[in-house]
C-alpha cells in the first residue's frame, strides 16, 4: 500500500487538474470599431472680412490687421503700406568750395606827435644869450634891436626824448614857446636844424607879449631828414627898460602836427592801419545772385594762418572782420569778427581757427569781403617804451583759408543736379555711373505683406481699379522730377514695368534724362519707366504729399494684376531743372511710403478661373492598427459671395506624391446685382464629401499615409462677370462628420 | 509606526490599481486550498481568520514561534465584469465589434440588453508587512500587521455601449444612461492576539485528546484614504436630415456626480473649488499641490476578530489508514472577523456636480480656437465644475464574515471546509455564502501540494493551486485562484505568497 501511495496521490492529482474547467485567459486579439457621428459646425457665418471669432480672412490677424480697408459702401480693398528705401538724395545738396587768399597789411604814412615825454620844457634862452653881452641892470633903457647877426641856438633833440630821427612824408611841427624875458618880443623866428642846417619852414611868432606862450608851426616837405635837431631863435624887440626880474624864452614842446613820415626812429604812439581782401566760392552748384541768398553751413572753417608781423614795432590789436559772414540773427551785427592777441616785433602768431558751423555766408556773386584792423603798440610809454625804427612799407602778412563747407542750407540758385537714387555698385559702371534695376545692391526691393502670399497662391486674379500712391513727407522746396524704373515680379518670375500712359504727366518719353537707368545691363526704353514730381515745400517746413498711379496715368492695372510678390526700384531725380531761386535744406527729407490699394472689384474669365493653392500638413497620428472604415462629411451652406468655389483636395504621402483626389465640393456662387455688382445673396444648398474605396483606389487606407492636403480652389465671379466684394458678404456654413473608425487590437 | 504603515499603504493603494480582493484573509496556504483556512491557517495569520488557531500546531512539528517578514502578500481580482468566457469567445478571436457581434458581446458580459445592468470589477490586496505569534501550552499570542487596499469600478450597460460603439446615434438615438461608480477604501491593521484553551477532555465520544480553543484579536485601525465616486448620466444624440440622409447635429450628455473623498486631497479639492468661484480660468492641477500628504492619516478605529477551535484526535476512526497512517486530527472552528469600522473624519468633503454638456458644433460664438480648446473647456468648464460641501465623517465598516471551517489531517494530507458569509456587501465582502473545500499533501514532508475549490461567494467556482517549501523552521510558498466557469457571477483570480516565515 505504501508502495502505490505517491503514484496513486500524483494521478488522483492529475485526474483533479485536468478535470477542472480552468478559464486562462487567452491572448486578446479583436478589433473595435467606433463610431464618431459629431456636429463639426453649426450654422457658423463667416464675414468675408472680420475679426477671429468668424471671418474668412482675419483682419486682426498680425499679417492682415492693416491690409483692408472699407469703403462707405462696403467695398473692399486690399490696402497695405510698405517702406520704400527711395534712395538718399541729399547729393542734391550743392557742394561749394571757399578759396585761400592772402593779405598784406602794411602800415603806410607813419604820423609823428609829441616829441618829449613832457616831463619838461625842450630848451631857453635868456637876454644874455640873445644880446651876446651881459645882461643889463634893472630899469636900463635898452634900445630897439634884433640877434639876427647871431640866433641863439637851442637843442631841443636832447630834451625831444620821444623822438630821434625821421624822413618826414607831410604835415608840420607845432612849436610852442612862452615869454618870460620880462620884454615884449617884436618878432620870435625859429628856424629847426637837423645836423646844424636848418630844414623846413621857419616859425614866427609876432607880438609875443610878456608872459604869453605862443604856438607857430615849421613846414616840412617830403624828403626832409630830422636827425639831431636843434633850433636857431632870432629875436625882434622894441625899445624897452630892463625888467627887475628879467625871464627866459622858453620852447615849451614840439608836437607834431599830421605830421606823417615815411620812416622814422621815434617813441611812437600807436599806429593804426587796416586793409580789406575778398575771397571767393566756386559756382559750379550754387550761386548767390542777390544781396539775400546765403548758404548756412552745418560744417566748415576759417583758418588765419601764416600770420607774421614783419615790423620793427610789436602790434597791439589785430581784427580780421568777414561782414557777410553771420551767426545768430544773421544781421550785421552778427558779422564775424576774429581778434588776435599782440603780436610781438617781428614775430609770427599762432594760427587761428574759426568753425563756421551755423554761420550763414552771404556771398554775393560767390564772394565775400573781409577786413583786417590793426595797431601798433605804443612805444612811448609801457613795458616797451623806446624807439624803435619803421617804414611806411613795413607789413602784417597771413592767409586766410575757407574750407571744408558743409551746406545745411541754401537760399538762392542750386544749379541742376542729377542724382542716381540707389546704392551704386561700381561693378557695372564701365566708366559711368549707372543703377540696374536687377542688381540687388543698387535696386530697393519691396515686399509688399499679403500681396506676396497672394501672388505665391493665386492665379488668375483680375482687379479692375488698383491704384499705387507713394505717400511721402519732404522739406525739398525746389522742383524734383523723379525718373524711375519700377518693377514688380510674380512668383513664377513675370516683370511688370509700372510706366505712365502716353500724354499723361507720367509718361517719359525721348530725351527725358534716364541715362543710366539700366535693366539686366541693357538701358532702359521711357516705356519702361516711369515719371512724376514732389510738390515744393515752403522754407523751412516738412509737407506731406501723395504720388498716386490709377489706371487713368499709368498701367498699374497690369502691373498690380500680376501680383507682384516684389518691387524693385531704382531711379534718377533731376533737382531744379529750370535753375529757379529756391531753399534746399539738408538732411534732404524724403520719406516715402508705397501705398498698394486695390478694391476687390474683379472679375474672372470663363475657363480662366482664379486659381488659390495652399498645402496643410495632416498627420492624423494613426498607428498601423488603425483604420477608417467611414469618413463621410455633410455640409449645408449658404453662399453670400459672387464667387464661385471649386476644391480640389489632392492628399499627398511625405515624398509628395498624391495618393488621391477629392473633387466634389463645389459651392455656387451668389448672383449679384447689375449696378452695384455686389452681391444679392445666396440659398442654401447641401453637398456631401466622401473618402472612399472606389476604382481601385481605398481611400480610407490610404489615409493614414496621408501627409499633406494640397487644396486647390478654383474661383470664378458670379457669371464671370465683374464683381464687388463688400466686408460683410458672408457665408455661413454647417457641417457633420460621420466617421468609424477600427482599431485592432493584438492578433496577427 | 502608524505614519511608515500609512505611507507604504497608499504607495500600494497608488501602484496596483489592478490588485484584487476578498473579505476573508488568505495566505499562501489556504489561497492554495480554494480560500478558507477556518480550520488550520496558524501562526499571526490566525488573528485576521480564527485568533483560536493561535494554540494549534497543523504539522505536529512546527515550533512554538513563528515571525514573518513581509509575512504575506495576497492579492485578489474578481467580479461580474471579470468574465472570462465572453472574453474568450468575443476578443481572442480576431472579431470587429460592430453590430450583432458588438451586441452579442455585451449581452454575455451583461446578461441582457437592458441598459441599466451593472457589472463589476473589484480587487483587495493584502500585504503582512510584519508578523511574530508564540504558542505556549495553554495560551499564546501574536502580533500582526496589515495592509489593505480595496478598489470597486461598477459600470452598466449603457457605459460600455458608450466604448464599444462610440458616439453612434444608432445607439443613443434616444437619452441612454451612462453611469459608473468607483470606490477606493485603503487602510492598515495593528492587531494583537490572543488564545488560550478553555477545555480539555481525554475522550469523547471517538475521540480522545479534545481541546477547545478561544482566541480573540483586537485591532487599531488606520485610515489612510477613502473616496468614492458616483457618476450618473444620459446621452442622447439628435438628428436631422441633410441630402436626404440622417445627420447628427447635437449631442446631449446630461450629468450628475457626487465625489465624497478625505484628507489633503479633499482640501487641495476645496481650495481648487473655492478659486473656480472666483476665476474660472484656474486649472485642478495647480491647486493639487499636496500630494505628500495624501498618504496622511484620515481615519482611525478598532476592530476585532475572534473564534473558536476544537481540536480532537480521531485516530481511532479507521479513514484510509494503510493510505495516510492512522494518526488524524480533527478541528472544527467558528470565527467573526472584521467586526468594526472606521471613521474617515479627516476634512470629509462631498464634491458634486450636475450639468449638461450640449454639443452642436463651432458655432457663431465660438472662436477659431474652440476645438483646441475643447478639451480644456470640457474638464474646466464642464464636468470640472463642481462644488464642495461638508459631510459627516464617512464610516466605513469592515468586511464582516462568519466563517465556518472544519479540517482534518491525516498524516501528511490535510483536508479542510470552510462555509462562510458576509455580514454587509462592503467592498469585495458578499452575503453571498460560500464553501471552500482544500487538500493538502505534504510531499516528502516539505513540499506542500495544495488544491481546493471555492463555490458561491462573489464570483462562479474557484479552483485553486499552490505548491512551496516548509521545513516547519522555514517556510517559503505559494498559491494561484483561478475562477472556472464564470459565465454567471463573474470570474475572479488570486494569488498569495507567503514572504518569509521563520519558526523557532
Amino acid at each position: 500500500m505504501q508502495r502505490i501511495k505517491l503514484p496513486l496521490l500524483v494521478v488522483l492529482g492529475f485526474i483533479l487538474v485536468v478535470s477542472c474547467d480552468l478559464s486562462v485567459p487567452a491572448e486578446p486579439d479583436f478589433t473595435t470599431s467606433h463610431a464618431v457621428e459629431i456636429p463639426v459646425i453649426n450654422n457658423r457665418t463667416f464675414v468675408f472680412l472680420g475679426d477671429s471669432s468668424g471671418a474668412l480672412i482675419d483682419t486682426t490677424s498680425e499679417d492682415l490687421d492693416s491690409l483692408f480697408t472699407i469703403a462707405n459702401d462696403g467695398l473692399v480693398s486690399i490696402s497695405t503700406e510698405e517702406e520704400f528705401d527711395f534712395g538718399d538724395l541729399n547729393d542734391a545738396i550743392p557742394e561749394i568750395d571757399g578759396s585761400s587768399t592772402d593779405f598784406n597789411a602794411e602800415v603806410g604814412e607813419l604820423e609823428i606827435g609829441s616829441f618829449s615825454s613832457g616831463s619838461g620844457d625842450l630848451g631857453s634862452t635868456d637876454f644874455g644869450e640873445i644880446s651876446g653881452a651881459p645882461a643889463p641892470p634893472p630899469t636900463t633903457h635898452v634900445p630897439a634891436g634884433d640877434n639876427s647877426a647871431a640866433p641863439v641856438n637851442i637843442d631841443i633833440g636832447t630834451t625831444s626824448d620821444f623822438f630821434t630821427s625821421a624822413t618826414v612824408k607831410s604835415g608840420s611841427l607845432d612849436l610852442t614857446v612862452t615869454n618870460e624875458l620880462g620884454f615884449d618880443i617884436q618878432n620870435l623866428a625859429v628856424s629847426l636844424l637837423s645836423n646844424g642846417v636848418q630844414v623846413g619852414s621857419t616859425a614866427n611868432f609876432n607880438n609875443l607879449v610878456i608872459g604869453s606862450t605862443e604856438t607857430a608851426s615849421i613846414n616840412f616837405t617830403e624828403g626832409d631828414e630830422l636827425n639831431n635837431i636843434s633850433v636857431d631863435v632870432v629875436l625882434t624887440w622894441d625899445a624897452f627898460l630892463y625888467p627887475d626880474s628879467p625871464g627866459d624864452l622858453i620852447i615849451n614842446s614840439a608836437e607834431g602836427s599830421d605830421l606823417f613820415a615815411s620812416s622814422v626812429t621815434a617813441n611812437l604812439e600807436p599806429q593804426d592801419f587796416n586793409t580789406s581782401n575778398t575771397t571767393t566760392f566756386s559756382d559750379t552748384e550754387f550761386q548767390f545772385t542777390d544781396p539775400s541768398h546765403y548758404i548756412e553751413l552745418s560744417a566748415g572753417q576759417i583758418s588765419v594762418t601764416n600770420l607774421v608781423n614783419n615790423m620793427g614795432i610789436g602790434i597791439e590789436t589785430l581784427q580780421i572782420s568777414f561782414p557777410n559772414i553771420r551767426d545768430d540773427d544773421f544781421g550785421a551785427e552778427d558779422s564775424l569778427v576774429i581778434d588776435f592777441p599782440a603780436i610781438d616785433r617781428n614775430s609770427s602768431a599762432a594760427d587761428v581757427n574759426q568753425d563756421l558751423t551755423g554761420y550763414r555766408i552771404f556771398a554775393l556773386n560767390n564772394e565775400v569781403t573781409y577786413n583786417i584792423i590793426s595797431a601798433t603798440e605804443n612805444t612811448q610809454t609801457g613795458p616797451n617804451a623806446g624807439p624803435v625804427t619803421i617804414t611806411e612799407n613795413d607789413d602784417i602778412s597771413a592767409s586766410v583759408d575757407i574750407s571744408g563747407l558743409t551746406v545745411g542750407s541754401a537760399f538762392g540758385v542750386v544749379l541742376s543736379q542729377s542724382v542716381l537714387l540707389g546704392d551704386n555698385d561700381p561693378s557695372n559702371d564701365n566708366g559711368t555711373e549707372v543703377l540696374d534695376v536687377f542688381n540687388d545692391t543698387e535696386a530697393d526691393t519691396t515686399s509688399i505683406d499679403g500681396l506676396d502670399e497672394f501672388s505665391d497662391q493665386i492665379d488668375g486674379l483680375s482687379f479692375t481699379n488698383p491704384r499705387i500712391n507713394i505717400d511721402y513727407t519732404t522739406n525739398i522746396g525746389i522742383e524734383t522730377t523723379i525718373y524711375a524704373a519700377m518693377v514688380g515680379v510674380d512668383s513664377e518670375g513675370n516683370e511688370i514695368y509700372l510706366s505712365g500712359n502716353s500724354g499723361s504727366p507720367n509718361e517719359v518719353v525721348a530725351g527725358d534724362p534716364i541715362t543710366g537707368l539700366f535693366a539686366n545691363g541693357e538701358q532702359l526704353l521711357p516705356n519702361q519707366l516711369i515719371k512724376f514730381g514732389i510738390t515744393n515745400a515752403p522754407a523751412g517746413a516738412t509737407i506731406s504729399d501723395q504720388i498716386s498711379f490709377n489706371t487713368i496715368t499709368t498701367n498699374v492695372d497690369d502691373f498690380l494684376n500680376n501680383l507682384p510678390s516684389e518691387i524693385r526700384f531704382v531711379g534718377r531725380a533731376i533737382v531744379n531743372e529750370s535753375e529757379n531761386v529756391g531753399t534746399i535744406s539738408t538732411p534732404l527729407e524724403f520719406d516715402p511710403t508705397l501705398a498698394v490699394d486695390l478694391p476687390l472689384a474683379l472679375q474672372t474669365e470663363a475657363g480662366n478661373p482664379i486659381s488659390f493653392t495652399d498645402t496643410t500638413e495632416l498627420d492624423l497620428g494613426l498607428d498601423d492598427e488603425q483604420d477608417f472604415a467611414e469618413a463621410r462629411f455633410f455640409m449645408t451652406y449658404t453662399n453670400d459671395l459672387p464667387l464661385g468655389i471649386d476644391v480640389e483636395l489632392a492628399f499627398a504621402d511625405s515624398l509628395g506624391n498624391t495618393l488621391f483626389t477629392n473633387t466634389d465640393i463645389s459651392l455656387v456662387a451668389a448672383p449679384v446685382d447689375n449696378v452695384t455688382r455686389f452681391s444679392t445673396g445666396g440659398t442654401e444648398d447641401v453637398l456631401t464629401f466622401e473618402l472612399e474605396n472606389s476604382g481601385g483606389v481605398n481611400e480610407l487606407d490610404l489615409l493614414k499615409d496621408v501627409s499633406d492636403i494640397i487644396f486647390t480652389a478654383s474661383i470664378q465671379t458670379s457669371g464671370n462677370e465683374e464683381v464687388r466684394l463688400r466686408a460683410s458678404d458672408s457665408f455661413t456654413l454647417s457641417l457633420a462628420a460621420k466617421i468609424r473608425l477600427q482599431t485592432k487590437v493584438g492578433g496577427e | 509606526m502608524k505614519r511608515v504603515l500609512s505611507i507604504s499603504l497608499f504607495i500600494v493603494l497608488c501602484t496596483t490599481l489592478s490588485g484584487f480582493s476578498q473579505s476573508r484573509h488568505y495566505n499562501s496556504m489556504s489561497i492554495g486550498m480554494g480560500g478558507g483556512g477556518t480550520a488550520y491557517v496558524d501562526g499571526y495569520h490566525a488573528n485576521f481568520i480564527n485568533p483560536a488557531n493561535l494554540m494549534i500546531n497543523p504539522t505536529n512539528k512546527r515550533p512554538k514561534r513563528s515571525l514573518g517578514l513581509m509575512g504575506g502578500v495576497g492579492v485578489r481580482l474578481g467580479g461580474t465584469l471579470v468574465n472570462l468566457d465572453a472574453y474568450d469567445t468575443y476578443l481572442t478571436k480576431g472579431l470587429v465589434l460592430e453590430g450583432q457581434v458588438a451586441e452579442d458581446m455585451l449581452g454575455a458580459f451583461f446578461g441582457g440588453t437592458d441598459l441599466t445592468i451593472e457589472r463589476d470589477v473589484s480587487s483587495t490586496l493584502n500585504v503582512v508587512p510584519l508578523g511574530f505569534s508564540n504558542r505556549g501550552k495553554k495560551s499564546a499570542f501574536s502580533f500582526a500587521t496589515r495592509v489593505r487596499v480595496t478598489q470597486d469600478f461598477v459600470i452598466n450597460r449603457g457605459f460600455a455601449e458608450l466604448g464599444v460603439y462610440g458616439l453612434d446615434p444608432a445607439r443613443f438615438g434616444t437619452e441612454t444612461p451612462v453611469d459608473f461608480t468607483f470606490g477606493a477604501v485603503a487602510f492598515s491593521e495593528i492587531s494583537i492576539g490572543y488564545a488560550r484553551e478553555v477545555l480539555s477532555l481525554p475522550n469523547l465520544l471517538f475521540a480522545k485528546n479534545v481541546k477547545l480553543y478561544a482566541g480573540v484579536a483586537p485591532k487599531y485601525l488606520i485610515g489612510v484614504q477613502y473616496s468614492t465616486l458616483d457618476f450618473n448620466s444620459t446621452l442622447l444624440m439628435q438628428q436631422r436630415q441633410v441630402g436626404g440622409e440622417s445627420v447628427t447635429d447635437r449631442i446631449i450628455h446630461d450629468f450628475s456626480y457626487r465625489w465624497n473623498t478625505v484628507g489633503a486631497l479633499a482640501e487641495d479639492l476645496r481650495a481648487f473649488e473655492a478659486a473656480y468661484e472666483q476665476d474660472n480660468s484656474v486649472v485642478l492641477d495647480d491647486y493639487l499641490v499636496n500630494e505628500d500628504q495624501y498618504a496622511d492619516v484620515n481615519a482611525t478605529g478598532f476592530g476585532l476578530d475572534m473564534g473558536a477551535t476544537l481540536e480532537m484526535d480521531i485516530s481511532g476512526v479507521p479513514i484510509l489508514d494503510g493510505f495516510f497512517g492512522r494518526k488524524k486530527t480533527l478541528r472544527l472552528s467558528m470565527a467573526i472577523t472584521d467586526l468594526g469600522s472606521l471613521n474617515f473624519d479627516e476634512t470629509p468633503t462631498s464634491l458634486f456636480a450636475e450639468g449638461e454638456f450640449d454639443f452642436t458644433g463651432q458655432g457663431n460664438d465660438d472662436d477659431d480656437d474652440f476645438f483646441d480648446d475643447l478639451a480644456d473647456s470640457l474638464q474646466n468648464d464642464v464636468y470640472g465644475q463642481f462644488d464642495a460641501e461638508d459631510i459627516d465623517g464617512i464610516e466605513y465598516k469592515l468586511p464582516a464574515m462568519y466563517n465556518f471551517g472544519a479540517s482534518l489531517v491525516m498524516g501528511k494530507l490535510t483536508t479542510s471546509l470552510d462555509f462562510g458569509f458576509g455580514f454587509n456587501d462592503s467592498g469585495t465582502n458578499s452575503r453571498r455564502s460560500a464553501l471552500n473545500l482544500g487538500l493538502e499533501y505534504r510531499l516528502l514532508g516539505v513540499v506542500p501540494l495544495r488544491a481546493g475549490t471555492r463555490v458561491g461567494g462573489y464570483s462562479s467556482t474557484v479552483y485553486s493551486f499552490g505548491a512551496g517549501i516548509d521545513l516547519n523552521f522555514l517556510e517559503f510558498s505559494a498559491g494561484l485562484s483561478l475562477v472556472g466557469n464564470n459565465q454567471e457571477n463573474g470570474g475572479s483570480i488570486a494569488a498569495a505568497f507567503s514572504g518569509l516565515v521563520i519558526r523557532f
